[in-house]
């Protein structure tokens, strides 16, 4: 709503510079003050201003209490508060919305913002129905999740295992027939060199990738990567063989050669008697540096150097009979 | 001009008039039509949902799970609009696992809300949901009020497996911990259901969920058991049962250095899926509450206190008689002999009563009692299992003439089996006594270890390891057990119960004990057995409870990768 004219022109527009916020539509305001108290305070005609009592003299003998701290709990918050209010009041007096309410964008504009929440509303709505979607969904694999986990201590229960185990020609393992051997320094050192033979095939084969590598793709980072892990493994392989094994050096060569271990390492299989010092150095249940697993003398097995696991696991690969 | 103007006034005035009456209708919609709309926005539109919140999963200390929540559903109807009882029940017994007759009574009772079964497997549910009968016309028609609620299920994929040690929880009350581990870490275990509030379209396809409270699943908890030990026991024990069959039986296996218990076994099994089938008792864990007389397990605290005190040493020599009297009581051995010279280390082995009386006389009344108090005997060991009982001993004002003549040899005092284990993990594991614990980690928080308190100095300990070796040699109560390699140590325990008839000891009711660990002169895994009334031929600890150790021991040793020693 627009002012009517007359309202407007009692009011002599400001220059520019110094424009003061005016209102646009609304019952008149009370009178306020602070900095909009000059906007509000015009008369309307006819109304006579009250006149200003004058001030009363305090009384001398009563004296004011202390003031009454006024802060608010939260801080600054009615400062907040209060700026808040001010830009309000500054958007709904603005210029540019003035302008914007008597053009012809603002019906756009209202259009596009009408559109905008319809489109908004759909746009939650599919939304909510996808996370009930996600939500049953959710549900169902929990659901499946516990199943599983039920299921999997269920079918790893002795019960179940050994049986199927013993239909397998598999038996537990006697107490007696497992054997641990203590492990010396000696043992340390032929594991320290078994780790550093596997080092050095896992360099060497690594070199060699690395040369086909350059020869046909010539790529440079990789390269650069395998030949320094190769040199490097190369000198823990060196180091190892001209040297008497140490523990520090098994550790380097351990750590440089672990990726062998797992597919080439002579220590992977132990022949029967022997037990393998790459196990000897990594068996948990050893306490110190003293026991490893060895097959059963009786068993001639190769693989007995596995621990039990599991007393289904009990029925190891190693304990066959 | 003016005709346009009519016109538009005339639109005004028809706009206006819309307005108004679009205004009325709105007042009487939100006005007085308002409770009915919202009546009938929230039955058919908006649906208040209990999330029930997954309790946290049990494991055993290989993370194998133990105790776990499934989603369920509990399963209602609204007997009111089941208008063919009888049919209902046909189809719908046999999948809750209930008679026809039991489902009939539910759903003809007068009222509008009837539970047809707690917590079903959504499986289940939603079978029964889909659920058929013939309509009016002879067209299948689903069940009418018939409705679900979600709810967690707790399963105990091994069933039996340490049910009494795991308990049970409630279906009320969302489910809360009634017994066991269940009931006391109840509060971590245990989450937060949440609330959710869903706007559905006409379709059922939600529109609108809120969730005031978000649902807090439970911490899960991981124990010091192993499942496997933990069978291997209760395998034994059951085997106990089928020879001798005792009233129960009970066995703990720990590791003496650390005190986490490994298995904690009790028999006879209970199904943790089903408590109805036995009687609350029978989830009672006799491991902690089971009071009773130890009997000659209990000579360990007067030897290893005459030991730690210099009043003797393992090869001190004693004139053995057949009897002994004290204030007025005579004390008999358990097999007539002539007066003969033992050493300390045959008195323990060949659990003489006489000897462990003459041994317990050198520290006399007050330190005897201090030792008891000492390797605490008379409080709960601070397990953290509920139900731990805390035995029971004499007070030394209580003290007569002849107490000293049956406390040394276990008679006269209550004990729990728990209590003996850890008298025993003191002796194995150098003279630190301390507090078992079968929790090892709570949301993935490993708990501290209990910190102990040395009660005897580690070459005391030593010594009587080294005497509790002869318990199972040749010419020990134990001989008959061994496992090859590994050197043994333990001691075997007979007292007879008192009759509460009569108030006397019972001359047929008697509980057999062993407690002992291996291997004897590095011990990592300690295993106490107890049976009590055994009814075959043999009741001695000797026979029944020795060879139990035995097993589970065998087993356990090389799973656990002890080597012999």
């Amino acid at each position: 709503m627009t002012p009517p004219a007359t309202a407007r022109s009692s009011v002599k527009r400001p220059a520019p510079g110094s424009r003061r916020p005016r209102r646009i539509s609304g019952p008149s305001a009370p009178a306020r003050s602070g900095p909009l108290a000059a906007a509000v305070a015009i008369p309307a005609p006819g109304i006579a201003l009250p006149r200003e009592r004058p001030a009363r003299p305090s009384s001398p003998s009563r004296k004011r209490a202390a003031p009454r701290s006024r802060r608010a709990p939260a801080g600054a918050a009615p400062g907040i508060a209060l700026r808040g209010v001010n830009a309000l009041e500054g958007v709904s007096s603005s210029v540019f919305l003035d302008r914007l309410i008597r053009g012809r964008l603002w019906i756009g504009l209202l259009a596009f913002a009408l559109i905008g929440i319809v489109a908004m509303q759909l746009l939650v709505l599919k939304l909510n129905t996808g996370i009930g979607r996600t939500l049953g969904h959710v549900a169902t694999l929990q659901r499946e999740n516990a199943q599983l986990d039920i299921e999997d201590s269920m079918y790893s229960s002795e019960d179940r295992v050994a049986p199927l185990a013993a239909a397998d020609g598999m038996a537990l393992a006697p107490a007696g027939s497992v054997h641990f051997v203590a492990a010396s320094m000696a043992d340390i050192s032929r594991a320290a060199a078994a780790l550093s033979t596997a080092a050095q095939t896992s360099a060497n084969a690594s070199a060699a990738s690395a040369t086909g590598g350059e020869s046909s793709t010539g790529s440079t980072g990789t390269e650069a990567a395998a030949q320094t892990s190769s040199s490097s493994a190369e000198a823990a392989g060196s180091r190892e063989s001209s040297s008497s094994s140490t523990a520090s050096s098994t550790g380097e060569s351990g750590a440089g050669s672990s990726e062998t271990q797992s597919t080439s390492s002579p220590s992977s299989v132990t022949p029967s008697g022997t037990s393998s010092p790459a196990a000897a150095a990594s068996t948990p249940a050893t306490a110190g540096a003293q026991a490893v697993e060895a097959p059963a003398p009786s068993s001639g097995s190769s693989t007995a150097s596995a621990p039990p696991s599991a007393p289904g696991g009990g029925t190891q690969a190693g304990t066959r009979e | 001009m003016a005709v346009v103007q009519r016109r538009v006034g005339m639109l005004f005035g028809l706009f206006v008039a819309l307005l108004l009456l679009a205004s009325a209708r709105a007042l009487y919609l939100g006005g007085p039509h308002s409770g009915v709309l919202r009546r009938a926005a929230r039955t058919q539109q908006l649906t208040y949902e209990v999330v029930p919140a997954q309790r946290g999963t049990i494991t055993d200390r290989n993370g194998m799970a133990l105790a776990i929540s499934e989603p369920a559903q509990q399963l209602s109807a609204d007997p009111y609009l089941i208008k063919q009882p009888l049919a209902v029940a046909q189809e719908l017994a046999p999948l809750l696992g209930l008679s026809q007759a039991q489902v009939l009574t539910l759903l003809s009772e007068h009222t509008g809300f009837v539970v047809l079964a707690r917590a079903l497997p959504y499986a289940t549910a939603q079978k029964a949901l889909a659920l058929t009968i013939p309509g009016p016309q002879g067209t299948p028609v689903k069940i009418p009020g018939l409705q679900s609620t979600p709810v967690m299920r707790r399963v105990y994929p091994r069933s039996t497996l340490a049910a009494q040690v795991l308990g049970i929880v409630g279906t009320e009350h969302e489910g809360a911990g009634l017994m066991g581990l269940e009931y006391s870490e109840n509060r971590v275990l245990a989450g937060r259901a949440g609330e959710r509030s869903v706007v559905s379209d006409a379709i059922g396809q939600p529109i609108s969920i809120a969730e005031p409270r978000h649902e807090q699943a439970g911490t899960s908890i991981a124990l010091t058991l192993d499942a496997n030990i933990q069978q291997r026991a209760e395998s034994v024990l059951s085997a106990v049962g089928r020879i001798f069959h005792p009233k129960d039986s009970t066995a703990i296996v720990m590791d003496p250095r650390t005190g986490a218990i490994l298995a904690m076994a009790n028999w006879p099994l209970v199904n943790g899926n089903d408590p109805p089938a036995k009687p609350e008792e029978a989830f009672e864990n006799r491991a902690v509450s089971f009071n009773y007389e130890p009997g000659s397990t209990f000579k360990a605290v007067a030897v290893s206190g005459a030991l730690q005190e210099g009043l003797i040493t393992p090869d001190s020599g004693f004139e053995i008689p057949d009897q002994i009297e004290l204030g007025g009581r005579t004390i008999h051995d358990d097999t007539e002999h002539e007066t003969e010279s033992l050493t300390a280390t045959q008195i323990l082995a060949q659990s003489s009563n006489v000897g462990a009386i003459k041994i317990a006389s050198l520290l006399g009344p007050e330190k005897f009692n201090s030792w008891v108090r000492r390797f605490g005997f008379g409080a709960p060991t601070g397990a953290g299992i509920p139900g731990e009982e805390s035995g029971a001993t004499l007070p030394l004002d209580k003290y007569s003439g002849s107490s000293m003549g049956n406390l040394p040899i276990g008679q006269g005092e209550l004990v729990t089996p728990i209590q003996m284990a850890t008298l025993y993990s003191a002796i194995a594991n150098g003279g630190i006594l301390r507090a078992p614990h079968i929790i090892a980690t709570v949301g993935g928080h490993t708990l501290a270890e209990p910190a102990g308190r040395r009660v005897v100095s580690a070459s005391t300990a030593a010594e009587v390891r080294a005497m509790l070796k002869g318990v199972l040699a040749p010419g020990g109560t134990a001989s008959e057990v061994s496992i090859p390699d590994y050197v043994l140590a333990g001691k075997t325990g007979t007292a007879s119960k008192i009759d509460p008839q009569t108030g006397e000891y019972s001359q047929s009711a008697y509980v057999a004990s062993f407690v002992g660990f291996a291997p004897a002169s590095d011990p990592k895994l300690l295993c106490a057995v107890i049976v009590d009334e055994p009814q075959a031929d043999s009741i001695y600890g000797g026979v029944v409870a020795a060879p139990a150790f035995g097993q589970i021991m065998e087993f356990a040793l090389p799973y656990l990768r002890i080597p012999p020693g």
